[in-house]
């Protein structure tokens, strides 16, 4: 299955150590245990979309990283669409299992398709609004080289 | 029974009705009658076609009316996209019943 | 009015840039329908009977003359010339290309417009009260507050794919005049010169196949926490909103499933975990916000109140006008004036280019160029000296907009119906016309006094049937058109669904069926009562005696 990097918008490896899946109906309990799991066995974990207008997996990938604090590999499996590229990136997920290959290059085209943000979120890689009055902020890869 | 195929042309969405070559016209005068089950496949087979190639959107097979000849919408919904109404002004062309 | 900068307009740049391709993409089929019917829906593009619709946002209803004249330009260069104002207080056109709609965008953007999340199972256009920055009885502008929320909901990474469609209402009067009960979540400003300023938030209102009074949610949410605490909200719902089975999947279903004690545990307890991530804006940028919102600084204009008076004594239209559609503004000298879109022949919102142009150029001329939309189709404008008030009628009666009929059974509501959309079972414009044309004695039409009649052409609710002091429900009864009559809904203070009178009626015996319930009222009122009074003292069943006798 080919894989996209969300960060480096390039393909992915296959994950090293395997992946553990959870469930986007996974409790509380259900998603501590999963992370646990993970932190042990250094998996990846997948949360699976059914659909791709499925947006739950969206909100269990943001608490995996804000309630539970897990830093290590997310991975989107099933059907996700290349214009949900920064959303996946913004809420948590690091990979995506493209469900259609030949569409590599937008995914790469959709990561860059917009640098500007209202809200905050897992990862807040884009310009911020509530940043944007302060400093004069034109894209985040700007605010990279000044850096 | 009777029925033709119809959809909404996808670069701007008019109503058109798939016609005799396996054309698509804004004509329903124009269109091709399925009069049973089999011709029905055969019909929405060049549908599913054109489908594919990104003609069309939104097919269906409807019910049609052949009492005066050539077929002719039978639900208000079917005359009401039948008549392309151009203006808002002209809505009373179809009397309310 | 809030005015875009740098950010805002790139942001919106990329936004187009990236739905031109989406279009692209589409017609070259690399994207299925399937694919692409959410991201256009997302840029308010529905595919209706005859054509695509493209719904424009019109954030909470506010816009500028400039804005309106933008509108006007896009109805004659890509439509047929008119557009239709919605009970979302936004516009919508309804024969638009595809192939034109990258075009159409653009040039919205070139006035700060957009038709972002006008449509899709994502946070909607926010609603709001028409009169913002005006009303004599407005705690605060709630623009500040829906305009943190356009801002906070446009392309949320977690929120674009929800169960179902989302909506949002915000108030700051003391009367409600944003039907915050009837929507996902209300929210009503809280607070006096001397109070902390907060919010009290009802949630689970709605109104479709199962409609719901909105139920209190939170009794005072301070203003800084807004949006940390609507991120709990719009999280637990994302996550246990029913996806199984569309009719099933708004908030309103699951917080009436679970029950609010329990939705209401669940979002405390992540609000309390996440409220300190940093989700709230910082004071700074709420009050870079609300600086845009600063009340106009509107100069004394007295009136010459023997002059009114005389113009009105010798003008019965005029005086009618004057009585039905301008109201109280904050400032004495000021008033607030409504431009009906109601008058017989017309579908009920429905507005041509000349018309938009003609009230951009009133808006200029008397109401420092702003203009409202209100969720009963008609325009607003907010700030017009009460000297003007003259000029402003006979402006506006000669571009055919100068009726005098809010609130009045005329003043209907009306979805597009089965004359443009997909979902309808039957019309709805015929209907309201008929019924327009039956009560088009504007003396009769006031003396039956204030009467909501909403007109929704299926049970999705658009027209705001169940909230109609009478309302009127399209079905489709073995292919042909009939109409269900429901009674004593309202959406104002004390809000109300409508109760089902009884069998539905077919279209051609509907007006005598209105006119009999009509007069059912005026012959049981007593004093001044309005419709729903009467119908809350004396019930349904002299209705139902005079509709289907006495069975």
């Amino acid at each position: 299955m080919a894989r996209v990097d969300l960060k480096s918008a390039s393909p992915a490896a296959p994950p090293m150590h395997g992946i553990l899946e959870l469930a986007v109906t996974a409790t509380r309990e259900e998603r501590a245990a999963a992370v646990e799991a993970a932190r042990e066995s250094g998996k990846s974990i997948a949360i699976h979309f059914a659909k791709f207008n499925d947006g739950r997996g969206f909100s269990v990938a943001r608490v995996l990283r804000s309630e539970h604090g897990f830093t290590g590999e997310i991975l989107a499996t099933g059907h996700t669409i290349p214009d949900q590229a920064l959303h996946l990136l913004r809420c948590g997920f690091d990979v995506v299992e493209m469900s259609d290959p030949t569409r590599l290059p937008q995914w790469k085209k959709s990561l860059e398709s917009c640098w500007r943000a209202y809200q905050t979120a897992a990862r807040n890689p884009l310009a911020m609004r509530r940043e944007a009055a302060r400093k004069k902020i034109r894209n985040p890869r700007e605010l990279e080289e000044a850096a | 029974m009777p029925n033709v195929i119809t959809a909404n042309r996808l670069e701007d969405g008019i109503v058109v009705y798939l016609g005799q070559s396996g054309n698509w016209t804004s004509d329903l005068t124009a269109a091709r009658v399925a009069n049973s089950g089999h011709d029905l496949e055969a019909l929405e087979k060049i549908a599913g076609t054109a489908v594919a190639a990104s003609h069309v959107v939104a097919v269906y097979a409807m019910d049609v009316d052949l009492s005066g000849g050539k077929p002719a919408p039978k639900s208000v919904r079917e005359k009401i996209r039948a008549a392309h109404r151009q203006t808002f002004k002209d809505l009373t062309e179809i009397e309310i019943r | 009015m809030y005015r875009y900068d740098e950010f805002d307009r790139a942001f919106l740049q990329d936004r187009n840039r990236e739905f031109r391709a989406q279009v692209s993409r589409r017609l070259a089929g690399e994207l299925t329908e399937d694919e692409f019917k959410p991201l256009r829906l997302m840029n308010g593009l529905y595919l209706q009977l005859h054509a695509y619709m493209l719904r424009i946002a019109v954030p909470y209803g506010a816009m500028t003359s400039r804005q309106l004249r933008q509108l006007g330009y896009i109805a004659r260069r890509w439509d047929k010339g008119f557009g239709h104002w919605t009970t979302r207080q936004n516009i919508q056109f309804n024969w638009i290309k595809l192939i034109d709609v990258p075009d159409i965008l653009e040039a919205l953007a070139e006035v700060d417009m957009h038709a972002i999340q006008t449509s899709g199972n994502c946070i909607r256009n926010v609603t709001s009260d028409p009169f913002a920055g005006a009303a004599a009885d407005e705690i605060e502008d709630p623009r500040i507050w829906a305009e943190v929320l356009r801002q906070w909901s446009t392309n949320h990474p977690e929120f674009t794919y929800l169960p179902r469609k989302f909506k949002f209402a915000v108030t700051g009067a003391l009367q409600d005049r944003a039907a915050i009960a009837f929507h996902d979540i209300g929210i009503r400003i809280l607070g006096g010169p001397n109070a902390t300023k907060g919010f009290r938030i009802f949630v689970g209102g709605g109104q479709g196949r199962t409609p719901y009074v909105a139920q209190e949610m939170k009794a005072f949410l301070p203003q800084e926490n807004l949006l940390s605490y609507l991120e709990a909200m719009l999280r637990v719902y994302n996550l246990h909103g029913r996806r199984d089975n569309i009719y099933k999947a708004r908030i309103k279903i699951l917080v009436n499933a679970i029950g609010v004690d329990e939705y209401r545990r669940q979002v405390e307890e992540e609000w309390q975990r996440i409220r300190a991530e940093g989700a709230d804006l910082p004071a700074e940028e709420i009050d870079r916000i609300r600086a845009h919102f600063l009340a106009p600084d509107l100069a004394a204009r007295p009136l010459d109140a023997a002059a009114f008076a005389k113009a009105r004594s010798e003008d019965a239209d005029f005086d009618r006008w004057v009585r039905r559609n301008v109201v109280a503004h904050k400032n004495p000298d000021y008033a607030i004036v409504s431009i009906a879109f109601k008058e017989p022949g017309r579908p009920p919102g429905d507005a041509t280019a000349d018309e938009m142009e003609s009230v951009a150029d009133a808006a200029d001329r008397y109401s420092r160029g702003e203009v409202r939309v209100t969720y009963t189709q008609n325009l607003i404008l907010p700030h017009v000296a009460r000297a003007d008030l003259i000029d402003l009628y006979e402006d506006l009666k000669s571009a055919g907009l100068a009726g005098g009929n809010t609130d009045l059974i005329t003043d209907i509501i009306a979805c597009p119906g089965l004359d443009y959309c997909n979902l309808a079972n039957a019309r709805s414009i015929p209907i309201a016309q008929a019924i327009t044309e039956r009560f088009a004695d504007p003396q009769r039409a006031e003396d039956i006094g204030e009467l909501r009649l909403n007109i929704s052409g299926c049970i999705n609710a658009c027209g705001h049937h169940h909230a109609g002091h009478i309302g009127i429900l399209g079905v489709d009864k073995k292919g042909t058109e009939h109409y269900q009559i429901t009674l004593g809904g309202s959406a104002a203070d004390n809000a109300s669904v409508g109760t089902i009178l009884g069998p539905s009626f077919p279209a051609e015996e509907l007006p005598a069926a209105i006119e009999n319930i009509v007069d059912t009222y005026l012959a049981r009122r007593t004093g001044g009562e309005t419709f729903l009074a009467t119908y809350a003292r004396v019930g349904a069943n002299p209705f139902k005696e005079a509709l289907y006798g006495t069975r």
